[in-house]
């Protein structure tokens, strides 16, 4: 049987006097030996203060103060998560957990971490593993990268405008004298960005216009949210992985991503005792 | 000279970097005729100081008492003054009383003491606590006014609070600690959310002791969520606004309007707010502001509940009392949180964008239509601290709040010459719109001047007297005063065809900021951009312009009011006028950032206000091709925190951590700066700015 709270522990008077929210080394972490309580003791009221409390206490205030809690430290450790226990079942009787969105994920984390306790990792050969890679060979691929210039358009200069300025960028001006007062312009630089990061801030026929511009040339480019000039400077060509040079990660992701498809589906399994039901969306 | 692709040394190269004023004046540098809108002989001497306005302790729903966030704030976090502002309405807990210290206490732990022990409080033996109630620490007999709450957990009006309890704590704490600690309130509004409002009349006397009865009495009468009708005990308060016509409204017993729930309650809620903005302007024109604060959070206005706030409200504000109603808190605290600024996809804009909201965000937007007015309307941040989330108030992590002055500081120009600083400067600097707002310590100098050019002197000895006079200034934590020159807030008058020297000069600190990680940004990494979270650079900053075209008339209905979106919410003429990073400004290595550039000819009134990131333009999740920050949300679960010193509450997607909650937070940091105002004769008056 686990030890109840040992009767040199503060009385329970001078406990409900202290600040109990304000632990300042346990922060929230004790919380995390919460799990130990046995079934049917919320009813009973018991609180079982198990060696598993006393294990955590120590490792964390070791981690914090650099050395072992002593007897009376321990005391007062003990005292305060048996405190945030009595909270912990009063705030679960007022359900004061109802409606909280922090307490909510708390609990969808909690349940998953229990159920991921129960899932298995499968065995996976050294072919399985190069078949996985060559499926997502692109996450480990160096990806093309791409050095450019951008003469930024300030005002809103119409087509002609934009023309004649990139007409004078080539022509050997600095983009902030302008072809026209309506387009002096400032300079951005860019390096090394990658293919991916063009397509999602610029869309892909921009990409596709940059990484075809002569090096060092002006253009005005459509992009997808407006007309940028810019000159190319250098275009790095990417390089594919190789499964031996990047095999440790992709054991780790192959890990990572399998128990993500397990997780999801042991939820979807447990799902299956509920009854779905969508509400109908507006016109 | 004509500037190369390199970047441009002549500014830097001036050896006329180091002229005084009258130097400026006696080279003829500056036109004697052109007009600035206050002469610099007229403006005392003044600094940059830091300071929140915006927290809660344990007396609403915060979770520490007084003293300790006091300490953190203008302790641990060096704050050169705190607005300790508290919700409206009224509270159980009693926030007057410290923590125990950590059991043993910390000198039988061999431990030094440490700024983040409270100050004074409570002997640990005799187990008292913030988080005590008013019933157990001094007894249900004590508390007045109508009652609330039950026997055994009464609650406390806030008012009461204000008065009795927590001001003697507050001047306590300000005498101790030599620096402004005041008292305000976030104001549940009514028709809408919550204000930062603050009265300083009585608080904090030169000698003597002090009281915060005008904000006392302001809760009362103007808070949503007081419904005492007591009329303040044995104050007999009575709210009636000097010379108002809406006086008829108030409640016979209570002497207060009480606004009924349901159908039109926020329009007559809001009615209420105008009339506590007009009461202050009444009786406290000088000592009050009225600040709405995380304003797009709620939505948009609710003519039939309390939700946000629409352009037309702003307005209405600002009409009625200028000098009270002077800006808004559109950068909102929690910026820690999942939910960015504790803004859900419900909140005007769908969220914050670089952690503001979407009013000053956007380009074109609110703010911005209400400078193209001309109108006083200024922007700050502020912490909004509650609790540290997952984590406890001594941990540097946090899943909510940063404490006040550890993220965002509100950096407002105080001028007291020669004098102590005090609450009247810090609220005459909120009020002038000299002020300046960054987060993550990404810059904590900067000096942004407009001057007219005199068209006798060449450009370069033009340009380079202003800048020299700009890095002067930014130096010693000040603005530039010199005649023909504007600061923000202030306005330059120039004739027709002026044109305008620009000149910036910010500090981006070197050394650590407040971040507890050190690992490389996981925003930048995803460009290639290796750059620890705990040593920021400032990447760029934009110059944002637009046109003055004039007061709307409230009457012009669809030119007043409206959504997001609506002409009566944008200014089509503001553009992103000019943009400056590594290429283009001059860098010292003390970690000065130096730029001027030439508006010419200017032919319409118009403003000129700046932002800066340390991300560039086309960061995947974060910003647009445009350097524009991205909605926050868009980033949930996208951005990958791969490096192995990731904390371990990263929110996990796809098997992966994902930036989220602080470190997000200390990726995308931005500063905002006031605006600055040129009118030209002629054109556009700028009504707004004196």
């Amino acid at each position: 049987m686990e030890p109840s709270v040992p009767n040199t522990a503060p009385t329970r008077t001078s406990w409900w006097r202290e600040p109990l929210l304000h632990f300042a080394i346990a922060g929230a972490v004790l919380f995390g030996v919460d799990h130990v309580r046995n079934a049917g003791d919320e009813q009973t009221r018991v609180i079982r203060v198990s060696k598993d409390v006393d294990q955590e206490a120590r490792v964390m205030f070791r981690n914090t103060l650099g050395r072992v809690p002593n007897d009376a430290e321990m005391q007062t450790l003990r005292a305060r998560w048996v405190d945030n226990e009595v909270l912990y079942r009063e705030g679960l009787a007022m359900r004061v957990d109802q409606g909280d969105a922090t307490i909510r994920e708390r609990v969808i984390f909690k349940a998953l971490n229990v159920m991921q306790a129960n899932l298995t990792l499968p065995p996976i050969s050294e072919a399985g593993l190069r078949t996985w890679f060559e499926k997502h060979h692109a996450k480990y691929d160096e990806p093309d990268r791409f050095d450019f210039l951008e003469a930024v358009l300030v005002g809103k200069p119409g087509q002609a405008d934009i023309d004649a300025f990139v007409a004078a960028l080539n022509a050997g001006s600095a983009p902030q004298d302008g072809a026209a007062a309506s387009t002096k312009s400032d300079l951005r630089v860019f390096s090394g960005r990658p293919r991916s990061n063009l397509v999602a801030s610029y869309g892909a026929p921009f990409t596709a216009s940059l990484e075809a511009l002569p090096v060092g040339q002006w253009r005005a480019l459509r992009s997808t949210d407006g007309v940028h000039v810019v000159r190319l400077e250098k275009k790095t060509m990417g390089e594919r992985a190789s499964f031996e040079s990047v095999r440790t990660t992709i054991l780790d992701d192959w890990k990572d991503a399998t128990m993500q498809d397990l997780r999801t589906a042991a939820v979807r399994e447990l799902g299956k005792k509920y009854t779905v039901s969508m509400a109908e969306s507006a016109p | 000279m004509k500037k190369s692709f390199a970047v441009d040394k002549c500014a830097g190269s001036f050896t006329m970097a180091v002229l005084g004023v009258a130097s400026l004046t006696a080279l003829g540098v500056l036109p004697a005729t052109v007009q600035a809108a206050e002469k610099a002989a007229n403006k005392p001497a003044g600094k940059y100081v830091t300071g929140d306005f915006h927290n809660h302790t344990t007396c609403s729903d915060g979770t520490l008492s007084l003293r300790k966030l006091i300490d953190k704030s203008a302790g641990t976090f060096g704050l050169d003054w705190f607005v300790q502002s508290e919700h409206g309405g009224n509270g159980s807990r009693n926030c007057t009383l410290a923590e125990d210290p950590f059991e043993p206490a910390a000198p039988a732990l061999n431990l030094p003491a440490s700024s983040t022990i409270p100050s004074g409080g409570q002997p640990a033996s005799a187990g008292k606590g913030p988080n005590q109630t008013w019933t157990s620490t001094i007894g249900n007999g004590a508390i007045k006014g109508d009652v609330s709450g039950t026997d055994t957990a009464r609650n406390m009006w806030r008012w009461q609070m204000i008065q009795q309890y927590v001001y003697p704590v507050i001047e306590k704490e300000s005498r101790d600690r030599n620096k402004p600690v005041f008292l305000g309130s976030e104001q549940n509004s009514p028709g809408h959310e919550h204000v930062s409002a603050a009265i300083t009349e009585g608080q904090l006397p030169a000698a003597g002791a002090g009281n915060a009865n005008a904000l006392a009495m302001w809760e009362y009468c103007f808070d949503r969520n007081d419904t005492d009708k007591s009329r303040g005990a044995d104050n007999q308060w009575d709210c009636a606004v000097p010379g108002s016509d809406k006086n008829g409204l108030l409640d016979a017993a209570a002497r207060k309007i009480i606004v009924a729930s349901g159908s039109g309650s926020g329009v007559a809620g809001h009615i209420k707010s105008v009339e506590g903005v007009k009461w202050m302007a009444a009786k406290f024109p000088k000592t009050s502001y009225y600040i709405p604060a995380h304003l797009e959070r709620a939505g948009a206005f609710n003519p039939n509940g309390n939700n946000g706030y629409n352009i037309e409200h702003l307005r209405d504000f600002n009409n009625a009392a200028p000098t009270v109603s002077f800006g808004f808190e559109s950068m909102p605290g929690h910026q820690a949180e999942a939910q960015r600024g504790s803004y859900s996809p419900n909140a005007v804009g769908g969220g914050t964008y670089g952690g503001t909201g979407i009013y000053a965000a956007k380009i074109g937007g609110v703010w911005d239509a209400l400078l193209g007015e001309g109108r006083n309307w200024f922007f700050f941040g502020s912490s909004d601290f509650h609790n540290r989330g997952s984590f406890g108030p001594d941990q540097r992590e946090t899943t909510a709040d940063f404490f006040p002055g550890e993220y965002a500081r509100d950096f407002v120009m105080s001028r007291t010459g020669s004098n102590k600083l005090g609450t009247q400067a810090i609220v005459d600097g909120l009020r002038s719109g000299n002020s300046w707002v960054a987060t993550g310590q990404l810059i904590d100098q900067l000096s942004f001047v407009v001057c007219a050019a005199n068209p006798g002197l060449v450009r370069k000895a033009s340009q380079g007297a202003v800048e020299a006079a700009a890095v002067a200034a930014a130096a010693k934590s000040t603005d530039v005063s010199i005649n023909g020159c504007a600061s923000m807030g202030e306005k330059l008058v120039v004739r027709p065809g002026t044109d305008l020297i620009v000149s910036i000069v910010v500090r981006d600190p070197q050394g650590k900021s407040n971040s507890p990680y050190s690992f490389a940004n996981p925003s930048l990494k995803q460009i290639g951009v290796t750059q620890p979270l705990n040593e920021p650079v400032l990447d760029h900053i934009d110059v944002i312009g637009g046109n003055v075209t004039g007061y709307v008339d409230p009457s012009n209905t669809a030119a007043y009011a409206g959504l997001i979106g609506s002409p009566a919410a944008s200014n089509p003429s503001a553009v992103l006028a000019k943009t400056f990073n590594a290429s283009t400004w001059t860098a010292g290595t003390d970690g000065t950032r130096k730029m001027t550039y030439r508006i010419p000819a200017a032919k319409v009134s118009q403003y000129l206000r700046l932002r800066g990131s340390n991300l560039p333009a086309a960061v995947p999740f974060e910003t647009d091709a445009s350097g524009n920050p991205l909605l926050d949300f868009g980033a949930d679960g996208k951005i990958p925190c791969t490096d192995a010193a990731c904390p371990s509450h990263m929110t996990v997607a796809n098997g992966g951590k994902t930036s989220s909650f602080d470190v997000a937070a200390w990726s995308d940091i931005w500063f905002y700066s006031n605006p600055i105002f040129v009118e030209v004769v002629g054109s556009t008056k700028v009504a707004g700015i004196k």
